[in-house]
């Protein structure tokens, strides 16, 4: 019985070792972090703050606007933000290959998550670069 | 027939490449090809095609992040007795967003 215990527990740290070392399991919980970013900030700060900005009038609009774009902390939050939506999007459109059974083995997964990885990569640089 | 689930995860990816495009105009025509000011966002509300886009982007979007979120408390072990309440918050949530959004563009409009 107690070997029998044993077996079990080395067999599941086994299994949740493979789990973490997969790809995909790091691009689930990336996924997961950046989508309630993403949610919590545009709809619950974005969209209530600059509705009720536009009630506000031409000066507070503007002030707000001054904070957000040239304040170095919420200019870096902006960055951050960016990056968050880069790999959401990208990641999404792996999962979404995935569905129609593209990158579904092993390698491949691997392949087309770093193909997202440097694409998102890419569009975050060059706009981080118009931008700033 | 599709379930529930089916369809939801169905709109979920409809969604998610519908917000492709709209987030990524958004992002383009407001924080990349102009610095935003107030007469950008006045003069680009006289065309209807941006109200359009603006309420559709914010309908999608709620759509897609609340069933997200929907899909992460399920993840969590959300029980059976409070799923129909916190799918009506979600809703709640959403919809005061949308008021609130589509207020400010009809002020914007008139």
């Amino acid at each position: 019985m107690f070997r029998g215990l044993k077996m079990t527990r080395r067999a599941e740290f086994i299994h949740r070792g493979q789990m973490w070392s997969a790809v995909g399991m790091w691009a689930w919980l990336l996924h997961r972090i950046t989508g309630l970013g993403l949610l919590f900030y545009i709809f619950q700060i974005h969209v209530i703050l600059v509705s009720t900005l536009l009630f506000k009038g031409e000066e507070a609009f503007h002030m707000m606007l001054a904070l957000l774009m040239f304040n170095p902390i919420f200019k870096f939050l902006n960055m951050l933000l960016l990056a968050a939506f880069y790999y959401h999007s990208l990641n999404g459109i792996r999962l979404l290959l995935h569905d129609i059974g593209i990158g579904v083995n092993v390698n491949s997964t691997k392949r087309v998550f770093r193909i997202c990885l440097l694409v998102s990569a890419g569009l975050w640089v060059s706009t981080v670069y118009f931008i700033l | 027939m599709l379930t529930v689930n089916a369809w939801t995860w169905l709109l979920q990816r409809v969604s998610a490449v519908l917000l492709l495009f709209l987030v990524g105009f958004h992002i383009w025509r407001l924080h990349i090809s102009k610095i935003i000011t107030l007469n950008l966002v006045i003069s680009r509300s006289e065309l209807l095609i941006f109200i359009v886009l603006d309420l559709l982007l914010l309908a999608v979007g709620m759509f897609h992040g609340m069933n997200g979120l929907y899909a992460v408390l399920v993840d969590f072990g959300l029980k059976k007795n409070v799923a129909t309440i916190t799918i009506i918050s979600l809703c709640t949530v959403s919809i005061v967003s949308l008021g609130v959004g589509g207020y400010a563009l009809l002020q914007l409009v008139s």
